[in-house]
Parts: C-alpha cells; structure tokens; sequence
C-alpha cells in the first residue's frame, strides 16, 4: 500500500470553449498520489473534472500541462493504446458486432496473444466475473448488469497496471448496483490490481473506496479515507456533498481561555477547536451531522445546564417545526431561539418506547464539540 | 365471427390506401415489363416491329456479340462504385467529424448542391472542360506540363470521371449517416484495450459502417451499370456501355427485340446485385441488433 502507484503532477486541463475567450478549466493543476492496490475513487458533482482527469490518465485527452507518472514513468508521449492502464466505460461501450467471447479476447489479439491462450485467457476473465457461458452471444442480447460485468472481464483480461472505472454503475438500478458494488470491491482486493474510480454517488465511493478525492470545479478539495472525509471536512463544500450537515452561523464573542465564546442558536456558547479562527473575524460557520445531535423534551430539570453547555458539549433550546418518519429513523427539523434551523436525525431502535414528538415541542438538543467542525464561513 | 370481421375489414381498408399505387405501378411498371419480356422473345419484323415466331436469338447474341459490352460496363459501373468509396468514405468521415454543426450542414449542402443543375447541363459542362481546347489543357500547356493537348474526351477515363462525379452524392450521404451513427467511445475502447489506428479502423470502425458502405455503393453502382447519358456524350465507342446500346435499340430503325433482351438481362442482374445486398445487409444486421 505504500508505494506510489500513479502521479498526477501539477495537471491542467483547459478546454477552450467555442465563442469564449475564457478557457475552461476542466482540471486545475491538481496533484495527487494514488497508491499501489489502492481502490481509489475521484468523487464529485458532474462537471468537476473527475471524468477529464480519469479520460487524461487513460489518455483519451492530452494535458494541457503537467504530467502524469505511472510506477515513476512519464506518460506524456504515450499513447493510449500503449498505456498500462484499462477503462471500464459507463455505457460499457462494447463492441456491438462481436460476440462477447471476441470483445474480451479484443485487447489480448491486439497484443498478439495467440489465439489459443487468449481464449483460454477470456474464458477465465469470464469465470471471475460469473459469466461463463454467454461468450457466443452478442453484447445486444445481455442484460445491463451482464454487460457491465463483460465490460470488467475486457479490461481485466489484460491484467492492467491500473484499472480505471468511469461510473460503471450509473446505468444499473439501485439493487444490482449495491451488489457490484461489493463485488467489485472483493474482486480488487482479491487482484490488488489499483482502482481509480470515478463517481458522483458519495455512498458508493465511501462504501468502496480506501480513499477518497473530493473535487470541484477541477481542483482537488480534499484526499482522504472515507471516516476522515465525513469526520474532518475541510470545507463547507466537502461537509456538504459528503452525507448530511447542518451548517449554522455563529457570531464570535470573546477568546476567552476556555476556548472562543460565540453567538449562537440565542445562546453564549464556548467553541473549543477554533485554533485559526479569530474574533472579529466576522461569523463562523458549524458544521454538525444530524446523528450526531441528541435531541429530547425539553422539562425543567434541564433548564440549569441549558443554553450553557458543558465544556465538551453544546447545548441549546429550539422547537419541533417538521417531523419526518423515515423508517430507520425520524428526522426533526428544529428551529433554534435565533430562527437558524437544525436537522437532528434520532435512531429508531425502540419504536415502542420511542416517543413520536409533536410539532412545536419544545425541546433541548445537545452535541459534542468533538463532533462538530468550526470552518470559515 | 365478430373478431374474424373486424380484421377482414381491416385488412380491406389498408388495402384501399395502397390501391393507388398498387394500380399505377401495374399499369406502368408491372404491364410494360412484361411486354418488354415477351417482346425480348419475339422476331425482329420489317422496321424493327416484332413479330412471330418465338426465338432465343436475341439472347444468344446479347450473350456472344454483346457480352464485351456487358462485361465493360460491369468494370466501368465496378470502378466508379471503387472510387465513389474510396473518395466518398474519407469525405463523410471528414464531415461528421466537424465540430460546428453549422459546418457540417454547409460541407453537406455543397456534397448536395450539384443536383440543383441539371445532369444533361452538367455533363455538357464537363465535356468542355475536357476538351482539346478545354481550360484544363489550357491549364496544363500554360504551365509547361505538357506541349500537346490530352484528348481526354471519348475515353473509359472521361465515363468514370463523369459517373463518379455525378454519383458521388449518393455514396457519401448513406456512408455520412452510418459514420455519424458510430458511437466514439467504441473507438476510445478499441484504443484502451491497444488497438492502433490501423487495426481501429479495420475491425471496429470499418465493420460498424459498413450499413453505410452497402447501401452507397448499391446506390452508386445500379444507376452506373445502366448509364447512358455520360457515356454517351463522354465515351465515344471506347467507353460504350449497355445503357447506349439499348437506347440505340429504342430509337430509329433499331431491333425492339435485342433491346428488350438486352433490358430483361440488366434488369436480372441488377436485381440478383440487390438480392444479394439484401441478404448481406440483413443478415448482418441480425447479428449487430440493429
């Protein structure tokens, strides 16, 4: 895991738009290292450049500068068809007047594999990907989620340096897709061949992936595994597309030794990790998951630790505005004293107990600071 | 019963809307080919009238006396239908790989916009230019190129350059529409897996547009086997084709008879070329899904 499988130095991609003078930067001098067996996905809105910086290192589009290294070798004058790499499209794009059998034996033919291994080769491609016996039909008379496992056994059978996946999972539908999705994940370690692997689902890059890119408007937000990513967010646009956040703005107060004291929810409260913040710097933003808050009726006997807190934890009074029944939880929309609105997601492990709360109860809710992440606002 | 009237019904209505057609291609189509077929077995009479009795002869000489002739306009409606593809192919490629739709609209319009003159006017046009005092000697003996005019005129070389210029459209818009159709990332697949230019085109660029390929080139070739304009007014007796020979038979004191011979046997071996089309393109086709 700790050898440097692939580079991408300093990559920039522009596309010069027709009719505008400004070019497009598709990929904006981004730099990553993506590690040898490493199941690697580049997740992101459409349009962030995930797609161009997989299409640049399979060598469909030249960089406009930069490089890529592949086991320390530059890839600049190499061709695609020469590259150590293989893509798994998202449309699969096998070829529709051949037999299965010959769109896996493809690539192996164009290396001059002879006839007999070759077969022998895809027949065993096609058993990895339990598909042993459509080798003589056409890839118009399988279904979606055979194709793609054909689409897999094509690339696989060259025994790539490097695998690169293209959203091969957009076209199936919700079930086949969280089976493949284990599939593929067994399969890689099994091979220990490196995945890059493209999506925008950010359930499925955190369910595959042993790290994570974030990227946006062709940069590279943020490089980790998938926890550090949910954890520890960078930035409000990470927190954001990665699994639900609250954001709430607080007004800073005072820096006080027992952390920065802020406005917030109508309340003074202490926020601890705000190292690089100053006051006067103008609001904060905080960012805390919804499970993370606990959430209950508000009753007297709390009124003492209300609106304070405790050093490790934030707690403040709101009122019920929506309640949600989800199944594997209920989601309260609260409204705090100072109007700012809080999801609060509470486990439903004990319907029978669990008290379905009115709207406009009004409650206390309560998070750990270890919890919650201060950024820039 | 009910079920059984309805569909009676039904199947007698649509037959009266393909009752137009069916009648007028009966009565000119159907009704003079016949004749034609009947006729091509008949005695030639006095003044080329046919009459009785039945013979064979007329077959027998358009497979002997004839048969260079056949055989000639076979090569030349062969090679025309060659450089058709080999022109027409790049060209449609060329087109449908122009970013702006507006470019290719216009590239298309200018593969098309021949056809707005007459073919009669432009083989005229094209008999100047090739002539012994036309602008392209001119041209050549300005230059220096060379001292003396080339008689391009009246030549198998002047048939073909008419033929392929005035077919080409029909090669390069079937073969732009199955270019068109490919799916580019089968090529950056071809490529992914290490295929280079040469072997992308020949095993996946070139077999998926062979639709395109078939069908200009069946275009191309049936109008050119039976031509007679172009080799009439540019060929001369050295690029005589069939066409010529069965128009000579229609007018002034020819033999109706041979002619309709000679017509019955072209007509049979264009519709073999297109029977054989059909079960490739079919059969093809079947297998591609399409």
């Amino acid at each position: 895991m700790s050898r440097i499988k692939i580079q991408l130095v300093d990559l920039y991609k522009a596309f010069n738009a027709p009719g505008n003078e400004n070019a497009v930067r598709a990929v904006d001098h981004i730099n990553l290292d993506i590690y040898s067996g490493e199941f690697f996905a580049l997740l992101g809105p459409s349009g962030c450049g995930k797609s161009t910086t997989l299409r640049l290192i399979a060598g469909f589009e030249q960089p406009t500068s930069g490089d890529i290294l592949i086991d320390g070798q530059s890839l600049r004058d190499v061709p695609a068809y020469h590259r150590p790499v293989n893509t798994v499209f998202q449309d699969y794009a096998l070829f529709p007047h051949m037999t299965i059998m010959n769109n896996v034996m493809f690539g192996l033919r164009m290396e001059g594999v002879p006839n007999k291994e070759a077969q022998k080769r895809a027949q065993e491609a096609l058993e990895l990907v339990q598909l042993p016996n459509i080798g003589k039909r056409k890839p118009s008379e399988i279904s979606g989620g055979q194709q793609q496992r054909v689409a897999l056994a094509r690339a696989l059978v060259k025994r790539p340096s490097v695998l690169l996946l293209d959203e091969p999972m957009g076209a199936l539908d919700l079930k086949l897709r969280r089976q493949m999705q284990l599939e593929l994940k067994s399969l890689q370690r099994e091979l220990g061949i490196t995945f890059i692997f493209v999506t925008h689902d950010q359930e499925e890059a955190m369910t595959m992936a042993n790290r994570i890119a974030v990227m946006n408007e062709g940069n590279v937000l943020q490089v980790g595994r998938p926890d550090e990513i949910y954890e520890k967010p960078v930035d409000r646009f990470v927190a954001a597309f990665v699994g639900e956040t609250n954001f709430l703005q607080a007004q800073p107060l005072a820096n006080k030794t027992d952390g920065l004291h802020v406005a917030l929810g109508g309340s003074d409260v202490v926020v601890k990790n705000s190292d690089d913040i100053q006051t006067g710097d103008g609001p904060i933003t905080v960012a805390v998951r919804p499970e993370r808050i606990q959430l209950k009726p508000h009753t007297s006997a709390s009124q003492n630790g209300a609106d304070t807190g405790t050093l490790d934890s934030i707690q403040l009074q709101g009122r019920i505005l929506d309640v949600h029944y989800i199944g594997t939880d209920i989601r309260y929309v609260v409204a705090l004293d100072d109007d700012q609105k809080l999801t609060v997601r509470s486990q439903n492990t004990d319907p029978a107990n669990n008290v379905f709360l009115p709207l406009n109860t009004v409650v206390d809710v309560a998070w750990s600071t270890n919890y919650m992440q201060v950024l820039p606002a | 019963m009910a079920v059984w009237l309805t569909s009676r019904v039904r199947r007698h209505n649509e037959l009266l809307l393909a009752a137009p057609a069916i009648g007028w291609l009966a009565l000119f189509f159907v009704v003079p080919l016949f004749l034609v077929f009947v006729i091509s077995f008949l005695t030639r009479g006095t003044g080329g009238t046919p009459t009785l009795p039945f013979t064979l002869e007329h077959y027998d000489r358009v497979f002997t006396t004839f048969s260079s002739v056949f055989a000639r306009s076979v090569f030349i409606a062969g090679k025309t239908t060659l450089i058709c593809l080999l022109v027409g192919y790049p060209m449609a490629f060329f087109i449908s790989t122009r970013k702006h739709a507006f470019t290719r609209g216009f590239v298309l319009f200018l593969v098309i916009l021949p056809f707005w003159t007459n073919f009669l006017v432009r083989t005229y046009a094209l008999r100047v230019l090739l002539g012994l005092e036309g602008p392209i000697n001119g041209m050549l003996m300005g230059t220096g190129l060379i001292d003396d005019p080339i008689p391009f005129l009246n030549t198998e070389f002047a048939v073909i350059l008419g033929l392929v210029y005035g077919f080409l459209p029909y090669m390069v818009l079937p073969i732009y529409a199955s270019v068109e159709r490919l799916d580019r990332r089968l090529v950056e697949a071809a490529r992914d897996l290490g295929a280079n230019d040469w072997h992308t085109f020949w095993r996946i660029v070139l077999p998926l547009t062979m639709p395109g390929v078939i069908a200009g080139s069946v275009l191309v070739f049936i109008p050119a086997i039976g031509a007679f304009v172009t080799p009439d007014l540019l060929g001369g007796v050295e690029g005589l084709m069939i066409g010529n020979l069965i128009q000579r038979q229609y007018s002034g004191n020819g033999n109706l008879p041979l002619g309709a011979a000679l017509s019955t046997v072209l007509l049979g071996s264009v519709m073999l070329t297109l029977m054989i089309y059909t079960w490739f393109v079919t059969r093809k086709g079947g297998k591609n899904g399409q």
